[in-house]
């Protein structure tokens, strides 16, 4: 009881924060942490030590983010760089979600490296939360000017996430 | 940048809806059929939203909410890879008993709250042996959806769902040893062996237990019953009379959750019996169910009390998790 209870204690907020940075919401964060929990327990093997169990948690959560947005994708998706392109981990071992930088110094980093209007627009929606009428007004644009300019903005930090941060 | 999609009015709709979403906090829902770029964009809004200084801190009542299932699910595994059912229950292995139990504020299931939210099983699903309720385990259907899946076997314990977690989590550190097997041996459940009335304890030895005090023995004798309440369970205490061979001990303390489906079960003092409000359940001074419709209900399983020197009673209670204001916490 008690080994469980501190694999637990250790990994719990981990693996809550890792997935809360990629999906960004807490109810989807709990809907997901508690499946990649209940699946990794229940496929436990018993000759596991905790540490390749940590590293099997690990996996577990990063396959339950991807079939997570998977189911957003359109079907057609086929070749396998697309795939990756999509989000797809596969087998590959990509960063230890217990990263050096945390999501706020990653969005920095991604901020940091975009223009001013765009950094602006994004740090008020997403930093400020701002609603759109606030940002328009701070920033003195139209509402729609705002939906535009939030959707290319996102779209450029997007493409740029993976140069920034050196990821796939 | 070929390949590029060409921007629609949708786009810029659908994805402030998304970042509105986001910013009341509950769950966000991406627009469908996403181009590889799209979801690209959308899991970078996600990322944005998460280092927002607003809290990215789990709820503990979550935490402890999931710790609970998990326990309950080892259980139900372990069961299911012991063959040693002493009994063929009925009823199909897919009951749809899901329906959301447990509500997001409550830790592990609490007797007195739990049993109003239950839901009520059909007659014909209730194992009418008298023998082990190891009732076939609800369908492994993810958690992904809203409802919480609850294990039958809490449900027909009731109070018992916080012991039945506490054996489990005996065999789940088992588990988590480095390099152990489970010891089949060693394999705990809440009732390894039928119950026999007198000698069915609710929490096995191994379980961790705290003392929890009730009364003293001048004012049992007064007030014949006494009722308590812990975070994880509701139960009596009454002094032993010595008129029912099967019962042994000075004072008896029992589990107040009826062993058909978990209600509180009340105390009638004129007739000495305790009555379930929900199903007629009735069970005489010491537990043992009567004849009539519920007759071949468990008896109230029993709990390990103790009576001090000076005349203090306590009863052993699980252990506790965490409390609310602890230090502990599941951050690591």
């Amino acid at each position: 009881m008690q080994d469980f209870q501190t694999f637990y204690q250790e990994n719990f907020g981990q693996i809550y924060r890792y997935i809360y940075s990629k999906v960004g919401n807490h109810e989807d964060t709990e809907d997901l942490t508690s499946q990649t929990f209940i699946k990794a327990v229940r496929s436990v093997d018993h000759e596991r030590g905790p540490h390749s169990m940590q590293k099997w948690l690990f996996q577990v959560a990063r396959t339950t983010v991807a079939d997570y947005w998977r189911a957003y994708y359109r079907i057609s998706v086929n070749s396998l760089d697309e795939l990756l392109d999509a989000g797809w981990e596969g087998p590959v071992e990509e960063e230890p979600i217990a990263a050096s930088t945390t999501p706020t110094e990653r969005v920095q980093r991604i901020l940091a490296a975009l223009s001013a209007r765009d950094r602006e627009v994004l740090t008020c929606r997403f930093l400020l939360n701002l609603s759109i009428k606030e940002t328009a007004a701070k920033m003195g644009l139209t509402e729609a000017n705002v939906k535009v300019l939030q959707f290319r903005a996102l779209k450029r930090a997007a493409g740029l996430e993976a140069i920034v941060l050196g990821t796939g | 940048m070929s390949g590029e999609d060409q921007e629609r009015f949708e786009d810029y709709l659908e994805l402030e809806r998304y970042i509105e979403e986001l910013q009341a906090g509950h769950a966000a829902r991406p627009p469908k059929d996403l181009t590889p770029d799209q979801a690209r964009l959308y899991r970078t809004a996600a990322l944005f939203r998460s280092a927002s200084p607003e809290s990215a801190s789990p709820r503990p009542e979550f935490a402890n909410e999931l710790y609970a299932r998990l326990l309950a699910l080892e259980d139900e595994d372990q069961d299911e890879e012991t063959q040693k059912r002493p009994v063929v229950t009925t009823g199909p292995r897919s009951t749809s008993v899901a329906a959301p139990v447990m509500q997001t504020e409550q830790t592990v299931v609490p007797v007195q709250k739990a049993p109003q939210e239950q839901v009520i099983i059909p007659a014909q699903e209730v194992p009418q042996e008298q023998a082990v309720p190891e009732p076939p385990a609800v369908s492994r259907r993810s958690v992904a959806g809203k409802g919480r899946v609850v294990s039958r076997r809490s449900l027909l314990a009731g109070g018992a769902t916080a012991a039945a977690s506490m054996a489990a989590g005996v065999a789940l550190g088992a588990a988590f040893k480095p390099g152990a097997a489970p010891q089949q041996s060693g394999h705990v459940t809440a009732t390894p062996t039928p119950p026999v009335y007198g000698k069915f304890f609710l929490l096995h030895p191994d379980i961790p237990t705290d003392l929890h005090y009730v009364a003293t023995v001048t004012e049992l004798v007064s007030k014949k019953v006494v009722k308590f309440a812990t975070d994880t369970l509701v139960g009596y205490v009454r002094m032993n009379d010595g008129d029912d061979k099967a019962i042994e001990g000075t004072v008896v303390a029992m589990s107040a959750a009826c062993t058909h489906m978990g209600c509180t079960v009340d105390w009638n003092p004129s007739d000495d019996h305790y009555h379930c409000p929900c199903h007629g359940g009735l069970f005489a001074e010491y537990g043992k169910p009567v004849q009539g419709p519920t007759q071949y209900m468990m008896p109230l399983p029993l709990l390990r009390a103790h009576v001090m020197d000076n005349g203090k009673i306590y009863v052993e209670v699980p252990r506790a998790l965490s409390k609310p204001g602890s230090a502990q916490s599941w951050e690591a």
